[in-house]
């Protein structure tokens, strides 16, 4: 063996000794460039075979080709080697407390009443009732007069008012506008009409001076108290569950001509009696009847061509026993420990 | 109104138990609130609609139950009184107030303690034992419905009067109450003095006594329309002045005097007198018209002749039976049935509701379309529901603290508008914007410990412009503290934070004006314009009103949503999506600190014109690397040609125009 192919050998064995002891990628490119640059230690062997004897240079070439090669390889394996220690030494930095909590992106929430009401409105949209509006400060004939409630009636009482100016008031009920709707409109119509409205009322947990309420009404040539009936159940039904039982019973307003309260057996003890329908097993929805001849006159429309119906009832009430809420006062509040159930 | 049933049965001749007896009236609309138990008896308590004055009675009660269980009622008999010629003269001076008055005299009564059996009777249905002639009109007023008062005849001056009271009379009344006088009070009295107020209660210096002798019993119809208002002047509720409010049966009045007159010479004594009566035209009731084919065509229900009949007798009513058409005659306690339609609801009622079908109407009758407002509404919810954005419900009435805030949006003939009688002094006045309720709200949730929200309400708003009463809806929107945030980041609100939602709301078409409002901050604050009018503002809370209120900041923006049309939440006309490429482009622009950004956007628009799809300010810088009074405005722009490929020269030649607009106004571009 020549002095110079003991010479390639040191070489070699120095470089791969070299290269597995490196540990960084930084050190292994300074290694890279020391054998394998251009002006690298085996580039400059290359060139010095030129003093070389000439029967020698073939030989000599191909044993540094061959180291070359060597080294190429123990590079590239290291640097694969290398690049995985320091992508898992990254990805380990980077490791998270999956157990830490996500951020606070807090949902818009509606209502509980506007909840309600879009349940009230999808089923009555699907009978065939559209939405109307009326306004909240409204005259004493819209009120009351053209309602069948003279001055002097007694359910008056049960209705005291808070007064704008002597001729206005805020509307006690919802009624007004079948009033202005017939005004309006020549028959046949089905409308439901949510509104609020005031009443002045002591705060309890009943009973609060401003509340709302959902009117109905349906005016055409055949309506009879058997359609009243019909659209009630199918309202109770969608609302509260084919199971709940439906009641009517005879009662009293001043606008309707029979008239009639709607009830639904008790969503809480499923009839048996609890301390929400006052142990009767039936819970009070809404009052009904069929539209009085001289509401209709009122409103321009011939009773002895026309019938109609009208229901209304309590929308927060809805919401209390949708919900299970014992007090009408919390929808006003907005307590957000109360808005963020829903 | 407590009955007992014993009672009841003295009049309905029924062998069932008191339960069915109450699920019947129920049913029929004398609701029965309880059921008590007493000894051997029960005591049911009848609620009564205010169309039934005849049901305050136990005879009126017991007429139902006989009419719903088809038992025969036991109306009570006439007495055949002894009379002896001793009398009251009396005048009417005010018939359209009484139609009809009575007044007995009875001479030598010993008034006394009652008999057990009528003190645990009306004491049971609730009535305080006095002495037995007064009981004895409370207990015939509770039987039969007809009020009666007991004068001590000797305290009677010549005669009695029914009129008007003159104008400054005055009255102690047998509450122990003096009472003031007006001409609208219709009273009884004798030749001096007002010694009762007509339905409602009598005098004290004419009341019955241990030391009365002589008792003059009156027993009359009062007009209801009057006695009601009486009773509202006068503040003053008796279990008189309901029965009359409700209407009594005008053709009792006599015999209710004559079975009380019988009572009282057989329990206190004495000799019965004459009795003086004023009935000029006698009541009798009309016929009413019923068609039972329309009853049908209105009811839904199709009873025999038989059945509808029978409903009419079990009533007392009459019947006068023609080709399609009868003619019903009430008896005359039954004042509420006046109309056909009356007559309905009476034979539903008796034969039972439950007997009508439940039938769908099924015709379509879409004629009302649903509101647009209401429509509005619900796309407006959805969508800022959706931006994080909280609803809440809040009362029209505001703190009367908040009555001036905001005044600034409005014209100032504008003014808010009051109740007349509030419940409660603060709580009089109605919102005119709903900033003052989510202000209100804002207190509230700060006060709770919640000092992080993010709230709108969609609700109506009230106004006085000139003479008319306008209401309105409006959008507010209320935001303080963090609205998104975890343990690493948050984000804060912000005047930018409410203009955001703004801006996703109504499509960046609204303007913001730098405006002036007392309680906003005097350099965050700015009305917004929509085709070139006020319909809103947006700002914050001015810190000194804050520290007052005792609130963090707070930001808040109002906008009056009828301005708006409906067309603008809906989808419009849909573009086709471009597939050219979209060529970004990041360009920074220097201005002048005082100069606004719309100053610089609207000259992006003007240049790149429709070649602009969208840009978005991405920083904004003032420091050291730019000269002082100058910021930098950092855009991306996204160009695109809706018929072709962009290219780059195109741009360049834009980004030069660019260069000279902004030198007319003070800016430059700066070069990366």
């Amino acid at each position: 063996m020549s002095s110079m192919e003991l010479e390639l050998n040191n070489l070699r064995s120095e470089a791969l000794k070299e290269i597995s002891s490196i540990n960084s990628l930084d050190n292994l490119r300074e290694i890279e460039i020391k054998y394998l640059g251009r002006k690298g230690v085996l580039n400059q062997l290359l060139k010095e075979l030129s003093t070389a004897p000439l029967e020698e240079r073939p030989e000599l070439g191909g044993i540094i080709n061959q180291i070359k090669l060597e080294i190429i390889r123990e590079i590239e394996s290291k640097r694969t080697l290398l690049e995985e220690r320091e992508k898992a030494k990254k990805l380990e930095e980077e490791r998270i407390d999956v157990t830490l909590p996500g951020m606070n992106i807090s949902p818009g929430r509606l209502h509980p009443l506007t909840l309600i009401i879009e349940r009230v409105e999808e089923i009555f949209r699907g009978l065939g009732f559209t939405v109307v509006e009326g306004f909240e400060m409204e005259t004493d004939y819209y009120n009351f007069e053209a309602l069948n409630i003279p001055w002097y009636h007694p359910a008056r009482d049960t209705q005291d008012s808070f007064y704008i100016t002597d001729k206005f008031l805020l509307r006690t009920q919802t009624s007004p506008v079948q009033i202005r709707v017939m005004e309006k409109t020549k028959p046949p119509f089905k409308i439901i009409a949510p509104g609020r409205v005031y009443r002045r009322d002591q705060p309890t947990a009943r009973h609060s001076p401003v509340f709302h309420q959902i009117e109905g009404m349906a005016v055409d040539k055949d309506i009879t108290f058997a359609h009243l009936k019909g659209t009630l159940d199918a309202f109770a039904h969608a609302l509260f569950g084919s199971d709940v039982s439906t009641r009517f019973r005879a009662d009293y307003f001043p606008f309707t001509e029979p008239s009639g309260e709607f009830a639904i057996s008790c969503i809480f003890c499923k009839g048996k009696g609890c301390r929400v329908c006052s142990y009767s097993g039936w819970i009070e929805i809404l009052g009904c009847g069929m539209v009085h001849p001289k509401v209709l006159e009122v409103g321009g429309i011939d009773p002895e061509e026309y019938s109609g119906f009208a229901f209304g009832m309590g929308w927060d009430r809805l919401a209390m026993l949708t919900y299970n809420i014992n007090d009408i006062r919390f929808f006003l509040e907005n307590h957000p420990e109360f808005l963020v159930q829903f | 109104m407590k009955t007992l049933y014993s009672w009841l049965k003295d009049f309905v001749d029924i062998d069932v138990p008191p339960e069915e007896v109450a699920y019947k009236l129920t049913m029929a609309g004398l609701e029965i609130e309880e059921i008590e138990e007493i000894e051997d008896d029960y005591i049911l308590d009848v609620s009564i609609p205010a169309n039934r004055g005849d049901c305050q009675s136990i005879l009126g009660v017991a007429r139902e139950i006989s009419a719903l269980f088809n038992a025969p009622l036991k109306l009570p008999d006439e007495p055949r009184l002894k009379e002896v010629e001793e009398g009251i003269d009396i005048e009417v001076a005010s018939p359209e107030l009484c139609p009809r008055y009575t007044l007995r005299f009875i001479k030598g009564v010993k008034v006394g303690p009652s008999p057990d059996w009528l003190k645990k009777r009306i004491e049971s249905v609730g009535i305080r034992s006095i002495n037995n002639v007064v009981d004895i009109t409370n207990y015939v007023m509770w039987m039969l419905g007809q009020p009666l008062h007991a004068f001590d005849a000797d305290k009677i001056s010549e005669k009695v009067i029914v009129r008007r009271a003159y104008p400054g009379e005055k009255i102690t009344t047998l509450d122990g109450e003096s009472r003031n006088l007006t001409e609208e009070i219709l009273v009884i009295a004798d030749k001096r003095h007002p010694i009762g107020i007509a339905g409602v209660m009598g005098g004290e210096d004419s009341e019955v006594s241990l030391f009365t002798k002589n008792v003059a019993l009156e027993s009359a119809c009062f007009d209801h329309i009057s006695t009601r208002g009486m009773s509202k002047v006068l503040e003053l509720r008796t279990e008189a002045s309901v029965r009359f409010e409700k209407g009594i049966d005008i053709n009792m009045t006599k015999l209710a005097s004559d079975i009380a007159t019988e009572m009282i010479v057989k329990l206190c004594g004495g000799e019965v007198g004459k009795i003086s009566e004023f009935y000029p035209v006698e009541y009798k009731p009309c016929s009413i018209r019923f068609r039972p084919e329309r009853f049908s065509k209105r009811i839904g229900i199709n009873p025999s002749y038989s059945e509808m009949r029978d409903v009419f007798f079990r009533l007392g009513f009459k019947v006068e039976e023609h080709i399609n058409e009868w003619r019903v005659t009430p008896i005359s306690a039954r004042r509420d049935i006046s109309l056909e339609e009356d007559l309905y609801e009476e034979v539903v009622r008796i034969i039972g509701y439950d007997k009508i079908p439940s039938i769908l109407h099924e015709r379509i009758t879409g004629v009302v379309s649903t509101s647009p407002a209401w429509e509005k509404r619900k796309i407006l919810r959805r969508k800022i529901t959706s931006l994080g954005c909280s609803e809440v419900i809040t009362s029209s009435f505001v703190p009367v603290q908040f009555d001036k805030y905001f005044r600034e949006f409005y014209a100032d003939d504008i003014s808010s508008i009051s109740v007349i009688n509030p419940l409660r002094e603060e709580e009089s006045v109605l919102r005119w914007l709903l900033s003052q309720s989510l202000l209100s709200l804002a207190i509230n949730n700060v006060r709770w410990g919640y000092n992080d929200f993010n709230l709108f309400e969609i609700g109506k708003i009230f106004f006085k412009d000139g003479e008319s009463f306008m209401e309105k809806e409006h959008l507010g929107i209320v935001q303080s503290g963090r609205i998104i945030y975890s343990w690493d980041k948050e984000v804060n609100a912000s005047f930018f934070s409410t203009k955001g939602l703004l801006e996703k709301l109504f499509k960046h078409e609204l303007t913001f004006v730098p405006a002036y409002y007392s309680v906003l901050h005097p350099g965050r604050t700015a009305n917004i314009l929509y085709r070139g009018k006020v319909t809103g503002f947006i700002g914050e809370l001015h810190p000194d009103v804050a520290r007052i209120l005792k609130l963090p900041r707070i930001y808040i923006a109002e906008m009056d949503v009828d301005e708006f049309p409906l067309e603008l939440f809906s989808v419009g006309q849909v573009k086709e999506p471009s597939r050219l490429p979209k060529l970004k482009r990041d360009i920074a622009i220097v201005v002048p600190e005082t100069l606004p950004s719309v100053e610089v956007t609207s000259i992006l628009e003007e240049v790149f014109k429709d070649t602009l799809e969208d840009y978005e300010l991405f920083d904004l810088y003032k420091g050291p690397n730019i000269p002082e009074g100058t910021v930098n405005l950092a855009f991306s722009l996204n160009l695109r040609a809706k018929d072709r490929t962009l290219t780059q020269e195109e741009v360049e030649e834009k980004i030069e125009l660019l260069k000279n607009k902004l030198a007319d106004i003070g800016g430059r571009l700066r070069e990366w």
